[in-house]
């Protein structure tokens, strides 16, 4: 269900950067300048989701997932095919 | 003592020469036995003592062990100091009664009016395809016995140096050689000096686990013990040669060093003189054991004939190894 | 208006047990409804009630053993007190709370002979020499992990759990000891960073020299290189930097190493510090070991768990004090360039901006080329601009060759 991706993904981004207001939190904002995430973060991050949600994150799109948006759309594919 | 200079000889000569030194030196020593003086002894230990020594001095018995053996006891019991030959610890079983209930006993049984300053040379041991009746090991089994001495050369320099101390005791003494060891060589250092009968030797030290043998255990034991070593376990060698009275100290010193005791005896399991001495190493030294007490003895059938069996019967070095390395807590 | 009582439902009876009230407070009954259910020898047994009214108290409750003739509720007409009554039920009360007492004490003890029942069942298998040394050193030999047969304890496994403790204990000292000055810096970190700033530039005479590096290279590995690993794995530019960073230095040991007593000493160990920016505000310098004798899989495993610590303040201090030369990299944070400040005793700070595609002469003709803008802060003291060039043509080698790094 995407309502699980949705958790699990703001559980790491609250990891990554605890201050943010999430909910203020556009979901076409580019997550490193609105919350000031650099790569390391990111990366943290992407390793936590796929580890968690068992989805591997293949080179060509890592550079993509810059946003909420994004990265749901990504997850929420994976997983329809992990499943189908 | 003489002064010996070092040199490479067999066990075999390092008995003889200790025999013609104690003769030498001494006009009351004699030795006894059947084949001794024309034959030059069953294993030829006593080659050429006939022609040096003379008849009176070398002297060739009737085929009785009870009965020389009695003869011995009696001359010791006046005086001298006979060396008795029986040809293999087989044998004295029919010189059982006299070794037993008497010269063992009869310094206490005569209030100390006599005493008993025999020394009795046994051969002892077997894999050599001698059958049942010809190749025990029953060291362990007169050790059982108060009122004798047991001791159990396993180098050349004691070979050479056991028996004088053993002629100057007096009380009855028994030596056993082991028939494998006649042949082997070794350097006679004569740095030992005074040979005693009373310690147990380390021959080789080591941290992970105490290897008790005496005897052919000895070169047994030693050879695992390089073994291991290939593998990081340094096993510690203590040649026990006297197995009455042990020598607690020594054994004692050494398991509590390494924490495992390993006993290395070719005689049976059962009741053995290994048993002995696992009882005594637990009674002393329960909290600095790290594992319980191995035993590596005979196996309790009377000697096989065929080689193979006769040789599996018999502990050897590889399971000296094996039983090691299985034992836990070794960081090897 | 009554008391319900517990019924006596045979001359033998003397108590029974309610299994479930049909009514609750508030409740109007008839005479001869049922309003519960008890369990006695006989059987379960609906009780009822005798007169009209309204339940104004449940008394006895679902499961509770009553004795005969202890109240079990109080019916009463609508909003009607009984004083008297409550004298009555406090009293029962009073006897409930006795029975409930002794059911409880009879219970426990019949716990308490089960557990002594259970004696020891579980032995610890530990030789007599491992409980000894394990008394000795103070470690309660439940804790131990056996290597013995059927996990029996020996004396190296007792030992080994003590150096464990012993390590665990000092590890948990340092990471105290580094969260406590992760904490104090928090503080005082502008403080001492300003500090450091200051000291840097009165004593150190600082020299620049500034190039552009053509990452297209680096990048284009890093590309391919991350397609065959997991995202756990991935390689990101400030690995390879520091990697890169590392070799260069090994060829020119110049810069490694501390400006002290007025004479340079050149270190052996190359440890190269990053420079950490934290979230609350601030900067960590946690020096990555050895770094030109590590593999890129070493460092970027070293560099993953030492950025997660310092954001957690978890570092140890001795990573604190260890570099022998720093990088700082604020290009994602926008900046083009990095003019730093060296940090004494050190002697060289390499500064390097963000990755921007920019126009280059290649072979002839202008292309696109992703360039990192470097810049080299040097010791004059220590070394000159010579040498400082020399760092950096070789730094530039390196990253054309990426699959070497």
């Amino acid at each position: 269900m995407s309502t699980e991706i949705d958790t699990v993904v703001s559980k790491h981004l609250h990891r990554i950067a605890p201050e943010a207001d999430l909910d203020q939190l556009n979901s076409d904002d580019d997550l490193g300048t609105t919350l000031d995430i650099d790569s390391m973060d990111f990366y943290n991050m992407m390793v936590g989701i796929s580890e968690e949600l068992q989805i591997d994150i293949p080179e060509e799109e890592y550079g993509q997932l810059r946003t909420l948006k994004s990265i749901n759309k990504f997850l929420s594919s994976q997983k329809e095919r992990d499943e189908g | 003592m003489t002064q010996i200079t070092e040199q490479t000889i067999t066990y075999r000569q390092a008995v003889r020469e200790a025999m013609s030194e104690a003769l030498i030196k001494d006009d009351r020593v004699f030795l006894m036995g059947e084949d001794v003086g024309r034959y030059g002894g069953c294993f030829n230990v006593s080659e050429g003592l006939l022609e040096e020594f003379g008849e009176e001095r070398i002297i060739d018995t009737p085929l009785s062990e009870s009965g020389f053996t009695g003869c011995g006891i009696g001359a010791a019991v006046v005086g001298m100091r006979p060396i008795i030959e029986i040809m293999t610890v087989n044998f004295s079983l029919l010189a059982a009664d006299q070794i037993i209930n008497t010269a063992a006993i009869l310094q206490y049984m005569s209030g100390g009016q006599f005493n008993v300053p025999v020394v009795i040379r046994m051969a002892t041991g077997g894999g050599k395809q001698l059958g049942a009746q010809h190749s025990r090991s029953l060291e362990g089994w007169y050790a059982h016995i108060p009122g004798l001495k047991i001791l159990t050369p396993a180098t050349i320099d004691d070979a050479r140096g056991m028996l004088w101390p053993a002629l100057e005791d007096p009380d009855p003494v028994l030596i056993f050689e082991n028939t494998t060891l006649y042949n082997s060589e070794g350097i006679l250092t004569g740095n030992e000096g005074e040979v005693d009968i009373q310690k147990a030797k380390v021959r080789r030290e080591g941290n992970d686990v105490s290897i008790l043998t005496y005897g052919i255990g000895l070169q047994k034991s030693l050879k695992a013990a390089e073994e291991l070593s290939k593998e990081g376990i340094e096993a510690e060698v203590v040649d026990l040669r006297v197995l009455r009275p042990l020598d607690n100290e020594t054994i004692f010193s050494s398991v509590s060093k390494t924490g495992r005791a390993v006993i290395v005896d070719e005689g049976w399991k059962s009741g053995g003189i290994s048993a002995e001495i696992s009882a005594r190493i637990t009674e002393e030294l329960l909290y600095y054991l790290d594992n319980p007490v191995e035993r590596i003895c005979g196996m309790d059938v009377p000697a096989p004939y065929a080689r193979h069996l006769e040789q599996a019967s018999l502990p050897q070095p590889e399971t000296i190894v094996k039983t090691i390395k299985k034992m836990g807590g070794l960081h090897g | 208006m009554g008391k319900f009582t517990m019924p006596s439902l045979g001359s033998q009876m003397i108590e029974a047990k309610l299994i479930q009230w049909h009514v609750k407070p508030g409740d109007t009954v008839k005479k001869g409804d049922i309003i519960g259910e008890i369990d006695t020898e006989k059987g379960l047994i609906d009780i009822e009630v005798f007169e009209d009214g309204t339940i104004t108290d449940l008394v006895a409750k679902e499961g509770e053993v009553i004795p005969v003739g202890s109240v079990m509720a109080v019916i009463g007409e609508e909003g009607e007190a009984d004083k008297a009554e409550m004298k009555t039920t406090e009293a029962s009360e009073k006897k409930m709370q006795k029975v409930r007492e002794d059911d409880k004490q009879k219970s426990e003890t019949k716990k308490s002979i089960a557990e002594k029942k259970e004696l020891p069942s579980q032995r610890i298998k530990a030789s007599p020499l491992a409980r000894r040394v394990a008394t000795d050193l103070n470690i309660d030999i439940r804790k131990v992990e056996g290597s013995g047969e059927a996990g029996t304890i020996h004396r190296k496994d007792v030992e080994e759990y003590a150096r464990q403790r012993v390590a665990d204990e000092t590890f948990e000292k340092e990471a105290d000891m580094a969260e406590h000055l992760s904490k104090v810096e928090k503080k005082s970190m502008r403080q001492s960073i300003a500090a450091a700033m200051s000291k840097s530039n009165k004593e150190i005479p600082h020299y620049y020299l500034e190039t552009d590096i053509d990452m297209k290279a680096t990048v284009k590995w890093l590309t391919n290189e991350n397609k065959n690993r997991s995202v756990n794995e991935r390689l990101l530019p400030p690995m390879l930097l520091i990697k890169a960073v590392a070799n260069t230095l090994a060829e020119v040991p110049q810069l490694n190493g501390f400006w002290t007593d007025e004479a340079m000493h050149i270190e052996e160990g190359i440890h190269v510090g990053f420079a950490i920016s934290l979230r609350q505000g601030g900067l960590v310098i946690p020096a990555i070991l050895n770094a030109d004798m590590k593999s890129l899989d070493e460092i970027r495993s070293d560099f993953v768990d030492m950025v997660t610590r310092a954001r957690e303040g978890h570092l140890r201090s001795r990573e604190m004090s260890s570099a022998t030369v720093t990088i700082t990299s604020l290009g994602e944070r926008g900046a083009d360039k990095v003019y730093g400040v060296i940090y004494p005793p050190q002697v060289a700070l390499i500064g390097f901006g963000k990755i921007t595609d920019r126009p280059r002469a290649v072979d002839g003709s202008i292309g696109i080329r992703p360039m990192l803008s470097t810049v080299l802060a040097g010791d004059h003291r220590a070394t000159d601009g010579h040498t400082g060039s020399r760092f950096l043509e070789k730094l530039n080698n390196q990253l054309q060759q990426p699959e070497t790094l």
